[in-house]
C-alpha cells in the first residue's frame, strides 16, 4: 500500500465520518482513477489506521436496514494529518528545488 | 439462470474461507459489495454485469486478507513526538496545536453543557435574566439621568426660581410662576445672560381645542417665546421662526401631520379655542417632535407676543406683583452663575421692594434669608420634585436609585448563580482534570481551560441577554412611558462596560474552580475525595448574600403593593366612580352647563348634575386665597360650585345644612367649610369666618352655614389642606359633573353624548370619571410598582434557582452517604430535617440581615405618602414565611428525591 494512504484516508475523514465504499469512491473521484486500488485493500488499512488511533469506527444501522461500518478522525488522529501534511509539503518543496519546479502550485 | 442474491452469498462464503477477515469484516464487506453492485445497476448494468464489476474491483481476496492479518497486529500509537517536538517552535504550528486544545476545550465544555442540561441551564439562564434586567433598567436610569442632555446649550440654560425660606433657614418653596416682564429685565440688567424664553399655560393646565382642515381635537398648547428655538435643540423641519408674529404658531411634526396629513401645513391656518372662541393662527414652523427626556413639552406653541399683545396678560407686562410665567435663560458659556447673586438679590428687592418689610417684620436677617432668586441648571431641573409646577413633572431621583439597586442586586444574584453552579459543576469534573494533568496539562493550561469555558458561557448568557431585550423594550417603554432604544447599548463606551460586566463575571466564575482544581492532587481526584460548590465557605456566603437581597426585595414587594393597594381602596369621602367630569364652556351669552342640565333632565341613569369651578387631582392643587390669619399667612382652597354639588359628589354633611338657593344670602355669603377648615381656624356654625375677608360680591362676611366631612381631593401623598366651598351664581364654571346610576354605564355615557350634540354641536364630546383622574395620580407610582414587582419577581426566581442548583448540586455528591445513613436506619424524615436545615439556615440568616437594611429604605419611600401604612410584624412576619417556604421548598424537593431513593440503588456503584 502507498505511504500517501494514510494521509488520503484521514483527509477525507477530517470531512466528516464516513464509510468504506464512500472513501475508495472518493478517491478515484479526486485523483480522477490514478491513484486507484482495489477496493479491498482499504479495509485493511482503515483497520490498521483504527488499531493506531487514528480513526474510530461504529456500526450503524442504515435506511435501508443494512449495517455499515462508518469511520471518524480522532483527535490524535488530527494530530497525525497535520504531521504528515508537514511532512509531504516538506517533501514536495525538496523536490520541487530539486526539479526546479516553480514552486507556485 | 444468474441470481443476484446466491451469487453474492457465494462470493461471501469464499471470503470466510480466508482467515484474514472475522465476522464483522464480512458484514462490512458485505455492506461495500452491495454498494458496488447497486451503483453499477444505476449505472444501467445488468445485475451480472454489475456484480462483476464490483468484485473486480474488490481485487484479490488473498492479498486483502493477507494485508487484514497484518493489521491486527498493529498497536496503539502515541502521538508523534517527532512532529511536536520538531514543529513546537514554529509560531504556525504553535497556532495549530493550541487551536486544537482550544477546539478540545469547547468540545469539553459543550459536552459538559449537554451531560447536566437542568443545571447548565439554570447556569446559563440566570446570568441572561440578570443581564437583561440590568440592561432594561440600564437604559431606564441612563434616559432618566440623561433628561434634557439632548440640547446642545445644556450648560448655560438655566430656569429661574424665587425661592421662598422659613425664618429658621428650611426651605419653604420653590416658585416658578414669574412676572412677565422678569426674563427681558435679566437681560438687560444681568451681564453674561444672553437670551430668555418664557413660557406659560392656560391656567386650567389642560389640552385646548384645536381646529384645522375641519378636525376638532385636543393638544398640550404652550405659550413661549420663539428664542426656544434658539435656546433648545429643537430643530426645525418645515418653515422659519423668524418671523415673531403675534398670531403664529409651531407644531411638531406628529401634531402637524395630524391635521394636515401630506399637505405642507407652513402658511396654513389653525384655530385654538381661547376663551371659548376658536382663533386663527398661522403656521410658522414644523419641528420634530421633541423626545421625551426634556423638560420642556408641546404639540404646539403659541408664540408668547400673543399673549402680550392681543391676549389676556397685555394688561399684565408691567406689574411685577403678576406672576405666572415659567422663565428660562441662557448665559454665555464663560459667565458664572454665582457671580450674578448680588446683581439678581439686587433686582429683586427693585422690583419687590416690601420684601424687605416682610422679612423684617417674620424675624428675617436679611431679605435674601426670606426669598431669592435663583438660577436653576437645566440638568438639575428634572430630580427636582420640589418645584410644583414645572412645565414637566419632576421625577423622583429615590426610584432611579432604587431601580439602579435592583438591577445590580438581580445582576448580582445572577452572578451569584452562575458563579455557584460553576463551581459546583467543576467539582463532577475533578476526574477529567485529574486526566489532563496525568496526560501532562500544566496548571497555566487547566486554568486558561476553566477561565475560557466560563467566559464563553457568559457571553452565550449575554447574547441571550441581548436578545430578551429587544424583545421586551416595546412593552418596557409602554410600561414607562419612554422612548428608549436598544442602540444606546451598542455605543463604543457602553458595549465596552457591558462586555467588561459580562467578561468579569465569568472570569470570577471560571477563577475559582481554575485554581482550587488545577491545585489539587491526581490521587484525590480519583479516589473522590474532592468537594467543591455546595457545602464550601465561599459558596455559602454567596447563598446568604443572594437571599439578603431576595428578601429586601420581597419585603419591598409586600410593602409597595400593600400601600398602593391602601391607597386605592382608602374611601376618599365621594363617589368618584359614578362622577362624571365633562369641560364646560360658555356659549354666547350663556352656558353649556345650564343647557345641557335641562337637556339631560328626564335621561334614565343620570342621577344629578352640578357644576364647579376646580375638579379634583390636579397636580397644582386646589386653587383657593391666602389671607392672614393671627399675624401668619394662611390660606384655603376654594371651590365654586352649584347648587347640586353635594349631592353629585355624595359629599357628607357633618354638620349645619347644605345650600338653599331660595336664600338670596346663600349667593352672597354662604360658605361650607371641610373639617380641616373648621377645625384649623377655630370656626363655629352659623358664625361669620372673619379672616376670610368680605366676600367679592358682597360686603358681609362669609357666615359658615355647614361643615363637610374631609374628603380627599388630592393625591394621598398630600394632606387635606383647609377648604370651602361657595355658591356661584354665576353658571360659568369650568367643569359640568354627572352623577350616573352604576347601571348600564355604556347606555348613560351614550345619552350624555347624544345631549351634548343638541347643545355643543362644535365641540367634542369628551368626559372623565373623576375616580380615573384620581386613579392618574399615581399612575406614576403604579408603573413604578408594576416595574419593581416585575423585578423583585424576577430576582427571587433566580435566587430559588440557584439554592435548587447549589442543593442538587450537593446532594448529588451525597447520595451515597444518604444511602449509607438509611441504611443503618434514618429516616426519610430524618435525612429531610437533618440537610434541609443546613440550606434553610442560610436563609435565615439571610433574613435577618434584611430587616434592618429594609426597614431603612422603606420607611424613606413611604415617607412620600401623606396617607400611608405602617411597616408592622405583620409585614416581615409574611416576607419571612414566604421566603422560608420557597427556599425550604426548593431545598426538600430535592433532598427528599435523594431520601426517598432504595439505598440498595445507590450503593450498588460504590
Amino acid at each position: 500500500m502507498a505511504a500517501s494512504t494514510k494521509p488520503l484516508i484521514l483527509s477525507i475523514l477530517k470531512g466528516g465520518k464516513n464509510y468504506g465504499y464512500y472513501i475508495t469512491q472518493k478517491v478515484k473521484e479526486i485523483s480522477a482513477g490514478s491513484l486507484e486500488w482495489s477496493d479491498g485493500m482499504l479495509y485493511p488499512v482503515l483497520h490498521r489506521l483504527e488499531k493506531e488511533g487514528f480513526i474510530d469506527s461504529e456500526w450503524i444501522i442504515t435506511t435501508t436496514g443494512r449495517k455499515r461500518k462508518y469511520y471518524a478522525i480522532t483527535e490524535l488522529g488530527k494530530l497525525e494529518l497535520i504531521a504528515e501534511k508537514a511532512n509531504w509539503m516538506s517533501v514536495h518543496a525538496v523536490f520541487a528545488q530539486l526539479w526546479n519546479l516553480k514552486t507556485s502550485v | 439462470m444468474f441470481i443476484l442474491e446466491d451469487e453474492i452469498q457465494h462470493w461471501l462464503s469464499e471470503l470466510r474461507k480466508n482467515p484474514g477477515f472475522e465476522d464483522g469484516d464480512i458484514a462490512e464487506m458485505e455492506d461495500h459489495i452491495r454498494d458496488g453492485i447497486e451503483l453499477n445497476i444505476e449505472a444501467g448494468h445488468s445485475e451480472q454485469e454489475a456484480f462483476a464489476k464490483a468484485t473486480a474491483s474488490f481485487g484479490s481476496l488473498d492479498k486483502t486478507s493477507s494485508e487484514m492479518v497484518k493489521s491486527r497486529t498493529v498497536k496503539m500509537k502515541v502521538p508523534r513526538t517527532d512532529f511536536l517536538a520538531h514543529d513546537y517552535s514554529n509560531s504556525t504550528n504553535k497556532f495549530i496545536a493550541s487551536t486544537i486544545m482550544f477546539n478540545n476545550y469547547l468540545k469539553i465544555a459543550a459536552r459538559n453543557v449537554r451531560k447536566q442540561k437542568l443545571f447548565s441551564f439554570i447556569n446559563i439562564f440566570s446570568l441572561t435574566i440578570g443581564l437583561a434586567a440590568t440592561l432594561l433598567i440600564f437604559l431606564f436610569v441612563h434616559d432618566e439621568i440623561n433628561f434634557d442632555k439632548f440640547n446642545a446649550n445644556k450648560a448655560d440654560i438655566h430656569r429661574v426660581l424665587q425661592i421662598q425660606h422659613n425664618v429658621d433657614g428650611s426651605l419653604d418653596y420653590k416658585g416658578t410662576s414669574h412676572a412677565i416682564s422678569l426674563g427681558p429685565e435679566l437681560v438687560r440688567e444681568i451681564p453674561g445672560i444672553v437670551r430668555y424664553t418664557r413660557f406659560f399655560e392656560h391656567w386650567k393646565n389642560e389640552d385646548s381645542y384645536i381646529r384645522a382642515n375641519n378636525k376638532t381635537l385636543r393638544e398640550r398648547v404652550l405659550y413661549g417665546d420663539f428664542t426656544v428655538f434658539k435656546m433648545f435643540s429643537f430643530p426645525v423641519l418645515k418653515g422659519s421662526i423668524a418671523g415673531n408674529a403675534a398670531h403664529e404658531v409651531v407644531l411638531s411634526e406628529e401634531t402637524a401631520n395630524k391635521y394636515f396629513a401630506d399637505e405642507d401645513p407652513v402658511g396654513k391656518t389653525i384655530s385654538i379655542r381661547i376663551d371659548d372662541t376658536f382663533i386663527d393662527f398661522t403656521v410658522a414652523a414644523v419641528i420634530e417632535n421633541i423626545p421625551s427626556n426634556s423638560s420642556v413639552q408641546f404639540d404646539l406653541l403659541v408664540n408668547f407676543s400673543y399673549l402680550t399683545e392681543v391676549g389676556f396678560l397685555k394688561k399684565y407686562i408691567t406689574n411685577w406683583g403678576f406672576g405666572a410665567i415659567n422663565t428660562y435663560v441662557q448665559k454665555e458659556p464663560a459667565a458664572i452663575i454665582a457671580n450674578m447673586q448680588p446683581a439678581l438679590d439686587k433686582m429683586l428687592l427693585t422690583h419687590y421692594p416690601y420684601y424687605a418689610d416682610i422679612a423684617e417684620q417674620r424675624g428675617y436677617k436679611t431679605a435674601m434669608d426670606y426669598r431669592q432668586l435663583n438660577l436653576q441648571p437645566l440638568m438639575d431641573i428634572h430630580f427636582d420634585s420640589s418645584v410644583t409646577n414645572s412645565l414637566v413633572p419632576a421625577s423622583n431621583k429615590l426610584y432611579s436609585i432604587l431601580l439602579g439597586l435592583i438591577a445590580g442586586g438581580i445582576l448580582l444574584i445572577g452572578c451569584i448563580n452562575f458563579m455557584n453552579l460553576s463551581i459546583g459543576r467543576s467539582s463532577n469534573r475533578a476526574k477529567e482534570i485529574g486526566l489532563r494533568k496525568t496526560m501532562g496539562a500544566n496548571r497555566k493550561q487547566l486554568v486558561v481551560q476553566f477561565l475560557s469555558e466560563s467566559i464563553v458561557l457568559a457571553m452565550v448568557a449575554l447574547f441571550l441577554a441581548l436578545l430578551s431585550v429587544k424583545l421586551l423594550l416595546p412593552v418596557f417603554n409602554m410600561l414607562t412611558g419612554k422612548e428608549l432604544s436598544l442602540a444606546l447599548l451598542f455605543e463604543p463606551i457602553y458595549l465596552v462596560l457591558i462586555l467588561g460586566v459580562t467578561l468579569v463575571t465569568g472570569f470570577i466564575s471560571g477563577v475559582y474552580p481554575a485554581f482550587a482544581l488545577s491545585n489539587f492532587k491526581i490521587e484525590d481526584a480519583f479516589s473522590g475525595n474532592l468537594k467543591l460548590g455546595g457545602s464550601n465557605t465561599f459558596t455559602r456566603i454567596l447563598v446568604v448574600f443572594q437571599f439578603t437581597l431576595a428578601t429586601l426585595l420581597i419585603i419591598g414587594m409586600l410593602v409597595v403593593t400593600t400601600q398602593m393597594s391602601y391607597i386605592q381602596n382608602k374611601d376618599l369621602g365621594f363617589r368618584g366612580e359614578q362622577v362624571v367630569v365633562i369641560p364646560n364652556s360658555s356659549i354666547n351669552q350663556t352656558t353649556i352647563f345650564s343647557h345641557y342640565k335641562q337637556a339631560l333632565s328626564g335621561v334614565p341613569g343620570v342621577l344629578n348634575v352640578a357644576a364647579a369651578g376646580q375638579t379634583f387631582g390636579s397636580k397644582h392643587g386646589l386653587g383657593g386665597m391666602g389671607f392672614d390669619y393671627k399675624g401668619r399667612e394662611m390660606r384655603t382652597g376654594i371651590i365654586r360650585v352649584s347648587e347640586d354639588y353635594l349631592e353629585t359628589m355624595e359629599i357628607e354633611l357633618i354638620s349645619g345644612r347644605g345650600f338653599d338657593p331660595e336664600r338670596i344670602t346663600d349667593f352672597s355669603k354662604a360658605v361650607i367649610v371641610n373639617e380641616s377648615c373648621f377645625k384649623d381656624f377655630e370656626l363655629t356654625l352659623n358664625t361669620p369666618f372673619e379672616s376670610l375677608g368680605r366676600s367679592d360680591d358682597g360686603s358681609e362676611d362669609p357666615i359658615v352655614i355647614g361643615v363637610m366631612k374631609d374628603f380627599h381631593y388630592n393625591s394621598l401623598t398630600v394632606d387635606v389642606a383647609p377648604m370651602l366651598i361657595r355658591l356661584s351664581k354665576n353658571e360659568n364654571l369650568s367643569y359640568v359633573l354627572v352623577k350616573i346610576s352604576p347601571e348600564n354605564m355604556s347606555t348613560t355615557i351614550a345619552a350624555l353624548n347624544d345631549a351634548w350634540r343638541e347643545v355643543a354641536q362644535d365641540l367634542p364630546f369628551e368626559y372623565t370619571f373623576l375616580d380615573d383622574t384620581m386613579a392618574a395620580q399615581y399612575a406614576a407610582q403604579k408603573d413604578w410598582s408594576k416595574i419593581i414587582s416585575i423585578s423583585m419577581i424576577t430576582a427571587i426566581i433566580l435566587s430559588c434557582f440557584g439554592l435548587f442548583g447549589l442543593v442538587a448540586m450537593a446532594i448529588a455528591g451525597r447520595r451515597s452517604e444518604i444511602g449509607v445513613r438509611k441504611v443503618l436506619g434514618a429516616t426519610v424524615a430524618q435525612i429531610v430535617r437533618l440537610y434541609s436545615w443546613k440550606y434553610t439556615r442560610l436563609v435565615l440568616i439571610s433574613f435577618l440581615i434584611a430587616m434592618p437594611v429594609s426597614y431603612y429604605t422603606l420607611e424613606k419611600w413611604l415617607e412620600t405618602f401623606a396617607y400611608r401604612i405602617d411597616l408592622d410584624v405583620k409585614i416581615y412576619l409574611m416576607a419571612g414565611i414566604i421566603t422560608m417556604s420557597i427556599a425550604f421548598l426548593t431545598v426538600v424537593y430535592k433532598i427528599l428525591e435523594a431520601a426517598l431513593a432504595n439505598p440498595a440503588h445507590v450503593l450498588r456503584d460504590e
